[in-house]
């Protein structure tokens, strides 16, 4: 079910619970980028230090060109090990989650150019109705 | 075609926890002078053009990595004119942008913003969705966590997300093009 009011602008997301390698992971699941074949949930370790940044900055142009961030977390759900870990599944496992982010290119304000807005639909793409084209309307006295 | 992104750059270190549960960062002149000069360019940029790769692995005890996600994203946005710049949300796809993640899984997505027209790409279904807005081709659930993505990786540099922030140091580093890694001659 669709929330917006019409006319209103979609709502803002809060990312900031999205900051750390085990939020991370978790957004990339819900957006099906994840690799996940047993997906679990995780959690920022209770009583763990907080997730550890490391940023490599341009200090020419004040950029971020690679982020790197450790964190213990906690995962609930189907443990990665090997078989013959004695491992339970479901069992809540503490784990080490690494994120590596690095950038080819970092351009903002003039250096961007305008041809990155354009699309054309691939050769042998077909369009399919987006999600607010009407259904198609049922004439009186023909449905059940 | 390689360009080259040569960079001398710093190595920045923090602790990152939850917004609002942070700390007074390091006290040092240099760091919050390149801490100003960053958060200033993020929060005021008008457009930008990013390109990048995210890798998560996990470990378990003694074994080895377990990769999780590797996901090659673009994002690209240019803020409507008159409009509160920075690389927010709000500023997002209002005007132009470009979004596309790429895995080796899914293939890729890729929701373009004219100006005028609104396209979502799925390279693995090979169809295409067109609107004005993106409203006409997200959902009030698969458009924010589709923003989020792409805002993760640019947003939290605000000083409330950070604590013991410490500069390690000057060194180099250089990128090519696309999906090349970073590498450095002095990684601490």
């Amino acid at each position: 079910m669709d929330s917006f009011r019409p006319g209103q602008p979609p709502p803002a997301p809060d990312i900031s619970m999205f900051s750390t390698p085990s939020g991370l992971i978790q957004l990339l699941q819900m957006q099906g980028l994840a690799n996940l074949r047993s997906p679990g949930a995780y959690l920022a370790a209770t009583g763990a230090a907080p997730a550890r940044t490391r940023l490599w900055i341009d200090k020419e142009r004040y950029l971020v060109l690679r982020r790197s961030s450790t964190q213990t977390a906690t995962k609930i759900g189907a443990s990665l090990a090997p078989p013959q870990s004695t491992t339970q599944p479901l069992a809540p496992v503490e784990v080490s989650l690494r994120m590596e982010d690095v950038f080819s290119r970092a351009q903002i304000a003039d250096a961007v150019q305008g041809s990155v807005f354009t699309f054309e639909p691939p050769a042998g793409s077909r369009e399919v109705p987006n999600i607010r084209t009407p259904a198609p309307q049922t004439p009186a006295g023909t449905g059940r | 075609m390689s360009r080259y992104l040569k960079a001398a750059a710093l190595f920045l270190v923090m602790g990152i926890t939850i917004a609002g549960h942070g700390q007074t960062p390091a006290n040092d002149s240099e760091l919050q002078r390149i801490l100003s000069k960053v958060r200033e360019n993020y929060s005021l940029a008008s457009a930008w053009h990013f390109e990048h790769k995210i890798t998560v692995e996990e470990t378990e005890g003694t074994g080895s990595a377990v990769k999780l996600a590797e996901v090659s994203l673009i994002t690209a946005n240019l803020v409507a004119p008159a409009k509160p710049a920075g690389v927010t949300a709000a500023a997002l796809c209002a005007e132009r942008c470009r979004l596309e993640s790429n895995t080796t899984e899914r293939g890729t997505t890729t929701l373009v913003r004219d100006g005028t027209t609104t396209w979502f790409y799925t390279s693995t279904r090979g169809e295409y969705m067109k609107g004005s807005t993106l409203r006409d081709i997200a959902s009030s659930v698969s458009g924010p966590m589709l923003l989020a993505v792409h805002l993760m990786p640019l947003e939290n540099l605000g000083a409330e997300a950070w604590t013991d922030v410490r500069l390690l140091d000057d060194g180099f580093c250089k990128s090519t093009e696309r999906n090349e890694t970073v590498s450095s001659s002095k990684l601490l």
